[in-house]
């Protein structure tokens, strides 16, 4: 069915087609639509799930933690602050293997204080173990949690799914919203194999010393090595059931591209215009969308830009002390293939400044010249 | 990977025990001990009666009204009378007023008698057989009927002598009816003769009854109030129009034809004055002054009192004094009232203590003047050996006359207090005699300590409005003696108990049980003390006892480490 509805609200119809059985709230925003329609749903019985309003966002995944150990089907959502709040029990979530499904509304973090859209939020949360989508429209948001609880429940971690803030969070778009016996069809009720169970007591987490503790280090990574695989089939799967894919990473006019621009989110519209622009002038440029940053899909970025000479990384984020951190993981991705294009590093688009067609000529252009001026290009930088 | 340790394949995805948590007593690593020990409430230990406030509080929560009831009678034989005019002590003590507003608790008591009173309840003897020691009582006041019918329900055979003709003593000639109608009174009083309670009335000791004739009693429990009026030291206290207040409301409550003038004046501050001021009102007085020596906020009157007595149009005059009532032809006709330097008051024999200030009075015209500046008991029936020569009975710290059969109780021995502290006074004089007669040693009720508010754990409260009962509106209450209160519903009284912090008192509200986080705590059904603590795995954090909302829980040292 097709309606006109906000982002947000296409993220919540995802979660009661999921059939999320505890649901954690804390207000932040751009995220709070998000938990409101929820609230909602839940209100009105259309989703029968446990809806906690917690006190913090620790505390919301702290109780997620709780419901996904005891064998239920989880979600909340967050942004920023509140996603930095969470990081001590993110490790945990992802140590303890549950597959809870999370979406951020990403956003700048303070101070200066600011709400405007950037990934610097979920970004930073790159080494906790969880996987992290980024989406481009309502559409594919909707989509993507779908097939974030598929990917979870194999794979057994936890995921993040981000949505930019505002741009994304905020919008209206049509969207299809997938029938529901689809959903079911593609997404098997959750059965873990081990859960907090009154009847068979059983202790989670306990200690483990170095003797033990890097095997079950050892096993984190592997299943972020099979999520790759997992996330693909989830795609190719969902593809096949609802006509629509998005693969782990989106390639546009690259075939014979010279010069690729490489993006996460919202921003990838903006770029896909600029790229048929400069394309009517004859120009070979192509556009790479990171879809999936984590596990970061290193097959797949190698090879779609195995023709390009150069590549223009718009990062909406910076790592302090090196540089945006899509360029830095495409770096690092690239230096361990055979073709190792150019890259031009720009950090562009923090705190929500709009990153508009004009930006993204200038990066072209100065991605035209031998080499990069500088490690890091700041675009539209006003001093 | 290490070899030896698993074999292949074996290591699970996460860190989980292989066999039930119960196989580690974790309860060894305890050196603190959580247990559950309840603390007294303190609106049991306001009340003189030592009513179980919380008790019932929690009985009428659950709807059980019956068995809330007979809880009350166990200290209190008269709930409905009592939840009318009791001063409420229990509500001052409340914690909950530090929070919000303290229970209405004497409206769910009158609620709780109302209701076995229409169901007809019965008083029911406590166990232990009939016993063959009779018992006298002089005097049908509360301190009386409590001690009657503590002792007849632990089987003895009591009479009860009263002077008027009708039991009740100042229940029933002091209290006017707009505070309690009389109806009540007789059948709360009708249930005591029910249990087994001889009443002889009309019939003064020392007048119509011989003292002698009492020693054939086997103990003899005095409680005959204070039923004298102090005399009023002022010239004109002899013109006709003059009234002691005693007097007028004892004539009045016994259907006696009363009459007061357009204009009255009611001399004294405490709750008798206004007692008397309310009923010169509704038998017509227009204007009716209230002349106190203490300043406004000094007057031994209730609070609540004086504001329905405002709230009824009468003024108040305070901090002023009496010079001399002027008559005309033999009839009272003016006061003189002047500004007065109050000293203080002798609780006990209730002396005053003032100065008139300089300066002229002022002339009130009035048609009556009725004073209550208190009143002092009547000793003259007693031989002298036994009264002594003081004011008021001297008993020893259990209520007993030195080396007799005899006890006393009630404000012949306190001097003027409330109603209620002569229920409690007759509940351990019955204790007393009961010891006395059995020949055992008085055991002394040691309550644990009080709850202060300060201890009580607020994040589990809500701030919830108190249950108010309705009160007639003025222009009723003027026409007449209808009761002014109206009491709450059965709803009202359930939310109100709802209302109940239960201050040191467990009631199964679950927060230990969902807190320990050892799953130490396991509970039989949604009852108090159903609780258990295994101490095989509680490790003595002390959660439960910080989550307890109540101080219903504490935690001790498991060994005394220190000498």
């Amino acid at each position: 069915m097709e309606k006109v509805i906000l982002s947000s609200h296409a993220v919540a119809y995802a979660v009661k087609l999921c059939r999320a059985q505890v649901i954690t709230a804390f207000p932040i925003t751009p995220q709070t639509a998000i938990i409101e329609k929820l609230a909602e749903f839940c209100a009105t019985g259309e989703l029968r799930a446990r809806f906690i309003k917690v006190e913090s966002e620790h505390s919301g995944m702290a109780a997620l933690i709780g419901a996904s150990s005891a064998g239920s089907r989880t979600f909340t959502a967050t942004s920023s602050q509140g996603l930095a709040l969470m990081h001590e029990v993110l490790h945990w979530a992802a140590g303890a293997r549950l597959p809870i499904v999370m979406v951020n509304g990403n956003r700048a973090l303070g101070p200066p204080w600011n709400l405007g859209p950037e990934h610097t939020d979920s970004l930073s949360q790159r080494d906790t173990g969880w996987l992290q989508f980024y989406c481009e429209s309502g559409q594919e948001a909707i989509d993507t949690v779908i097939q974030a609880y598929r990917v979870a429940e194999e794979v057994l971690l936890p995921v993040i799914v981000a949505l930019d803030g505002y741009y994304l969070t905020h919008t209206t778009e049509p969207i299809d919203i997938p029938e529901e016996a689809v959903v079911d069809e593609y997404l098997p009720p959750y059965h873990p194999k081990h859960k907090l169970d009154v009847a068979d007591p059983k202790a989670f987490g306990g200690f483990a010393g170095p003797e033990l503790y890097m095997e079950f280090r050892y096993k984190m990574f592997q299943a972020m090595e099979e999520a790759q695989r997992v996330a693909a089939k989830a795609d190719l799967d969902f593809r096949r059931l609802f006509g629509r894919g998005y693969g782990l990473v989106d390639p546009y006019r690259l075939e014979d591209a010279e010069l690729a621009l490489v993006a996460a989110g919202t921003l990838a519209s903006t770029a896909r215009e600029v790229v048929d622009a400069r394309r009517g002038l004859g120009e070979k440029v192509g556009l790479l969308r990171i879809r999936l940053f984590r596990p970061f899909p290193r097959a797949e970025v190698r090879q779609a830009l195995a023709r390009v000479s150069k590549v223009a990384v718009i990062d909406r984020a910076i790592s302090f002390g090196h540089e945006g951190i899509v360029s830095q993981e495409l770096k690092a991705a690239l230096y361990g293939g055979e073709h190792r294009p150019l890259i031009y590093g720009f950090v562009a688009g923090l705190g929500g400044r709009d990153v508009t067609p004009e930006d993204l000529e200038e990066a072209l252009d100065r991605a035209g010249k031998e080499g990069p001026e500088e490690e890091v290009l700041w675009l539209g930088i006003r001093l | 990977m290490v070899k030896g340790l698993f074999s292949p394949g074996m290591l699970p995805l996460i860190s989980i025990s292989s066999r039930t948590t119960l196989d580690t007593p974790t309860g060894s690593w305890r050196y603190m001990r959580p247990l559950y020990q309840d603390r007294t409430p303190p609106c049991q230990d306001g009340c003189p009666a030592g009513e179980k406030v919380q008790g019932y509080l929690d009985l009428a929560k659950k709807r059980k009204f019956n068995e809330a009831w007979r809880l009350i009678v166990e200290d209190n034989p008269l709930p409905a009378v009592m939840g009318r005019v009791c001063y409420h002590p229990c509500e001052s003590a409340c914690n909950r007023k530090d929070y919000d507003e303290a229970i209405n608790i004497h409206a769910v008591e009158r609620f709780l008698g109302d209701s076995a009173l229409a169901q007809g309840l019965e008083l029911e003897p406590a166990s232990g057989g009939e016993r063959g020691e009779h018992i006298a009582v002089v005097g049908s006041g509360p301190a009386g009927l409590s001690a009657a019918y503590q002792l007849a329900r632990r089987g003895y055979p009591v009479t009860v002598f009263e002077a008027l003709a009708s039991p009740g003593g100042v229940l029933r000639a002091g209290i006017p009816p707009y505070r309690l109608p009389r109806p009540i009174l007789d059948r709360e009083i009708g249930r005591l003769q029910a249990l087994g309670v001889e009443f002889r009335t009309g019939i003064r000791v020392g007048v119509d009854l011989r003292w002698e004739e009492l020693q054939r009693y086997q103990a003899i429990f005095l409680a005959v109030g204070l039923s004298r009026t102090r005399p009023f030291p002022v010239e004109g206290a002899r013109l006709k129009g003059f009234y002691s207040g005693l007097e007028f409301l004892r004539d009045f409550n016994q259907g006696h034809k009363v009459r007061v003038g357009a204009r009255v004046a009611v001399i004294g501050g405490g709750n008798v004055a206004i007692d008397v001021a309310r009923t010169a009102r509704r038998l017509g007085a227009e204007e009716v002054s209230l002349i106190s020596l203490e300043p406004k906020g000094e007057l031994p009157a209730h609070p609540e009192e004086l504001e329905q007595a405002r709230r009824e149009g009468i003024r108040l005059l305070d901090g002023r004094g009496v010079r001399r009532i002027q008559g005309r032809n033999s009839w009272v006709e003016a006061l003189e009232v002047a500004r007065v330097d109050f000293q203080g008051r002798d609780p006990v024999t209730g002396a005053v203590a003032f100065t008139f200030r300089k300066g002229k009075g002022m002339l009130i015209p009035v048609e009556t003047v009725i004073a209550a500046i208190g009143q002092e008991a009547d000793l003259s029936f007693l031989p002298q050996e036994i009264r002594g020569g003081g004011w008021l009975l001297p008993v020893d710290d259990h209520g007993r006359l030195r080396d007799t059969n005899i006890f006393a109780g009630g404000d012949v021995v306190t001097g003027p207090a409330r109603a209620v502290d002569a229920i409690g006074a007759g509940k351990r004089a019955a204790l007393a005699i009961h010891s006395y007669l059995q020949g055992v040693l008085l055991e002394e009720a040691k309550l644990p300590p009080v709850v202060p508010y300060e201890r009580l754990n607020l994040a589990y409260f809500i701030p919830a409005k108190r249950a108010e009962s309705r009160s007639l509106p003025i222009r009723e209450r003027l026409a007449g003696f209808t009761e002014v209160e109206s009491g709450l519903s059965q709803g009202m009284v359930r939310l109100e108990a709802e209302r109940c912090m239960s201050c040191g008192v467990c009631n199964g509200c679950d927060n230990c049980w969902l807190f320990c986080p050892d799953l130490a705590i396991s509970r039989k059904a949604r009852e108090r003390g159903a609780y258990v603590i295994n101490y095989d795995y509680c490790k003595g954090c002390g959660i439960c006892v910080e989550e307890c909302p109540r101080t219903a829980m504490a935690l001790e040292e498991e060994v005394q480490w220190r000498r």
